[in-house]
């Protein structure tokens, strides 16, 4: 009965199939329901004569951290070195071939690898229930609390399987593994301590201050606080599980397509711009204006060089895309014939600098409403509208340039060019800090240091609008000069080998 | 064209950086045939095998298999069903018995039941491995782990077999076993490309044959023409007189080529561009020509041969 049950799982999901069956041996079970058990019964029997009139509570407490981690630590150290070793050893490639989506086998692999683990966690759920219920904890609580953990073990897992994916050299998969399980082990101890808190801060009937998402008020009401919590995680989730498949279909990939970014950017910057909507008539004293431009100048420069490199495709794409577009492009099976246009918004391989231009602007798009809320005339203490959009023109300009930067880094041959341009970032970024620490805020006075950096908008709080444009005009000339190399480096690469070859190359 | 076409490249090109593995490569494969591709090391023999089976992405041109385009980043799961590619290392699971593994590939390859535990049947029978259903595969031998692969390869019934280095590493007893199930697979219709660089099995297997070097293809026809254009006639002749008296007696007739002593054979090599009833008039006229003659042998050069002399002009 049992077998037809896991036969027709097979039917649905292969990968599921053959985890289960490599892993549900006999022996191995008895092993896990021993090894959850027992500890189970000398954890209460110890609470009962140590701790004496709330033996439950302490039980509660212990298993609510410990079960979350050992979810966390174990699954993501058996995903990386399970995926890791079939990637290693290339038995993931026949796999590949096979008719079966990458979801498929990869959800196969989430629900499978980690089974023994998930079948010990499940054992040790009634007594953290009973305990849980005896503290008197509500029910709605605990089912709120075990949702959480799941999404925050499916959001780790699926991260752990990308980043295997994304590691393609050669041994090291263990060392990977126990990096990736204390990664994730960290970001339960954080997960697990404010899911913790908040039902104390809860229970005390406080809340947690004045923390609002698009004014909805999260601080006081637990299931909003946790259904946004399981939505943010879901969106997270789908994004990374995205860039997973993506990888997995194809290992010399992007992590995510063009016009996948245009989506992941709006989410994000829609989701940040949340913590940061002030409500009407608010002072410009707000915290939130605070939390925004934080978000908005020094959250999001880094945010965008992240993306860059990932949406920068590699040097082979690349210099098949420039060497080959013409051939494709009259080939192509959908007949439409793409354009350059076309191509640089949403195609494969090409140049990541338009795209990154485009979600530049759409997040433009979702932030400037919002700084135009600033403009408060009656206040001259604060600090203008005009600069803010300053600032973020400065900022958006900077990002281009390292955009451009990193697409510039895939061209470059020799490593000893890279580790110097490396090397020059490091040491301009080190000079502004010591320039700073030794000569107080003197340095902002040299505003050109911080229009080159990746966070330019501090310039702008203490700098004249006419230095600001000069150094606006500086950033674009690098920007010029940069495109300009890209443009050249792609066309030597778009040459035919004949030709490099008459030149001498 | 008469014949339907299995595989049909155009254009097929692919670039690794500055170079370039496989050159505007237009194969043609008709279906039910044998194609052995056969070129050194480097020549972009494994290249164009990973382009066909969808493991690698051509940089420009088409694949059509079966006159349907294969394409890579579309999941295409009707097309690759009908492909069966065995790469020339084999890694497996060591962790299943040969029956699991088999299985757990019919159920990626979407067989379902009873087909599924009918064709592994089959399959386990076809390559010998029916006694070894329930060992695990980490005891098998490298011959019988060589032959699970191809079980694997071929578990789905897919049309077009695509074999790189199939035989390389087998011992000869096992390279035989492995012709015997090609030959069986090819009588059962499947249309089947195998590089290899042991030719002697090739020219026992293949029905048509294209040679690449340098990333092109610089030959490809049926193993029939190729042996009328290229390959030449040769007499092996023996004699208990003077070889020297035999050359100079050979030298005279008009349809001998050329002449070559083997001393360590004790015997000559002639290259005849005759046809049979010249042979027989050539012994006849040493016979008459009183040389007493110990061995008259006729063949044709190996597909060896055909092969070095190519490579020489390529080179020069």
């Amino acid at each position: 009965m049992g077998l037809t049950r896991l036969d027709r799982l097979g039917e649905w999901n292969p990968q599921l199939f053959r985890e289960l069956k490599g892993q549900l041996k006999r022996r191995n079970v008895y092993l896990v329901v021993a090894s959850s058990l027992l500890p189970q019964l000398f954890i209460v029997v110890m609470f009962e004569h140590l701790v004496g009139d709330m033996p439950w509570q302490a039980t509660f407490k212990l298993l609510n951290w410990l079960l979350p981690l050992l979810l966390l630590f174990c699954g993501v150290y058996l995903l990386i070195s399970n995926l890791g070793n079939e990637q290693h050893r290339g038995t993931l490639n026949f796999i590949r071939l096979s008719p079966q989506s990458s979801q498929s086998i990869l959800s196969g692999k989430l629900l499978g690898v980690p089974a023994l683990l998930y079948l010990g966690i499940a054992l040790a759920i009634p007594l953290h229930g009973v305990a849980g219920l005896a503290t008197g904890v509500p029910l709605g609580w605990l089912l709120g609390v075990y949702l959480l953990w799941a999404a925050g073990c499916v959001l780790c897992y699926s991260t752990a399987l990308l980043i295997t994916l994304l590691n393609r050299s050669p041994g090291g998969v263990q060392a990977q593994a126990w990096a990736g399980s204390f990664l994730s082990a960290l970001f339960g101890l954080f997960y697990i301590g404010a899911i913790d808190s908040s039902f104390d801060t809860y229970q005390s009937g406080f809340g947690l201050g004045n923390w609002q998402w698009f004014l909805l008020p999260l601080s006081d009401r637990a299931g909003l606080v946790c259904a946004w919590t399981l939505i943010t995680l879901s969106v997270g989730t789908y994004w990374i599980w995205q860039a997973a498949n993506r990888l997995f279909c194809n290992p010399n990939a992007t992590l995510v397509s063009k016009r996948q970014s245009y989506w992941l950017v709006g989410s994000i910057q829609v989701w940040l711009l949340g913590f940061a909507v002030p409500e009407l008539h608010a002072d410009p004293s707000d915290v939130r204006f605070l939390i925004g431009s934080c978000f908005l100048f020094f959250f999001n420069p880094i945010g965008f060089l992240v993306l860059s490199m990932a949406l920068s495709p590699h040097r082979q794409a690349c210099t098949e895309w420039v060497r080959y577009r013409h051939q494709n492009r009259s080939t192509q099976k959908g007949l439409v014939k793409r354009s350059l246009v076309q191509d640089l918004i949403s195609g494969e391989k090409s140049s990541a600098l338009v795209a990154i231009a485009i979600n530049l602007l759409i997040t433009t798009a979702i932030w400037v409403p919002w700084i135009l809320l600033w403009g408060d005339e009656t206040s001259p203490q604060m600090i203008k509208t005009q600069h803010v959009l300053l600032g973020w023109l400065l900022t958006m300009t900077s990002t281009l340039l390292y955009a451009a930067l990193i697409e510039l880094m895939v061209f470059v041959k020799a490593l000893r060019w890279l580790v110097g341009i490396a090397l020059t970032g490091v040491a301009l970024l080190v000079l502004q800090l010591v320039l700073a620490s030794v000569l107080g805020i003197v340095s902002l006075n040299m505003p050109l240091l911080w229009v080159l950096s990746p966070v330019p908008a501090i310039a702008v709080a203490f700098s004249p609008t006419t230095t600001i444009f000069l150094a606006w005009l500086a950033q674009v000339a690098i920007l010029g000069v940069f495109t300009l190399g890209l443009v050249r480096q792609l066309h030597k690469a778009g040459e035919s080998t004949s030709k490099a070859l008459l030149a001498g190359r | 064209m008469t014949k339907e076409l299995a595989i049909s490249t155009v254009g097929l090109t692919k670039q690794f950086d500055r170079h370039i593995a496989v050159h505007d490569v237009e194969l043609q494969v008709a279906a039910g045939e044998v194609y052995g591709l056969i070129g050194p090391n480097g020549a972009g023999k494994t290249t164009l095998i990973r382009m066909l089976a969808a493991a690698e992405e051509p940089t420009t041109g088409e694949i059509y298999i079966n006159g349907d385009r294969l394409l890579r980043d579309e999941s295409n799961p009707t097309l690759k069903r009908r492909l069966g590619y065995l790469p020339d290392d084999f890694p497996l699971y060591d962790d299943l018995t040969v029956w699991d593994y088999l299985d757990y590939f019919a159920r990626l390859y979407r067989l379902r039941e009873p087909r599924r535990t009918q064709r592994l049947r089959e399959v386990l029978e076809l390559v010998q491995l029916t006694n070894k259903r329930n060992s695990s595969i980490s005891t098998l031998s490298r011959g019988m782990k060589q032959r699970l692969s191809l079980a694997r390869t071929i578990i789905h019934e897919p049309i077009l077999l695509l074999l790189d280095e199939p035989v390389s590493g087998l011992d000869p007893i096992a390279r035989m076993q492995f012709r015997e199930i090609i030959k069986i697979l090819q009588e059962a219709g499947m249309t089947i490309l195998i590089s290899s660089h042991v030719l002697s099995d090739l020219a026992e297997l293949c029905t048509s044959v294209g040679i690449m070097e340098l990333g092109y293809l610089v030959e490809s026809s049926s193993l029939q023409e190729l042996y009328q254009r290229l390959s030449r006639q040769e007499i092996f002749l023996s004699t208990l007189g003077s070889l020297e008296a035999l050359a100079s007696e050979l030298k005279n007739h008009r349809l001998v080529e050329d002449c070559q002593i083997l001393p360590q054979k004790n015997s000559v090599k002639v290259h005849f561009s005759g046809k049979s009833e010249d042979c027989a008039e050539l012994l006849r006229s040493l016979i008459a020509a009183g040389i007493p003659l110990t061995e008259f042998h006729c063949t044709q050069e190996d597909l060896e041969t055909i092969f070095l002399k190519l490579g020489h002009q390529q080179a020069s």
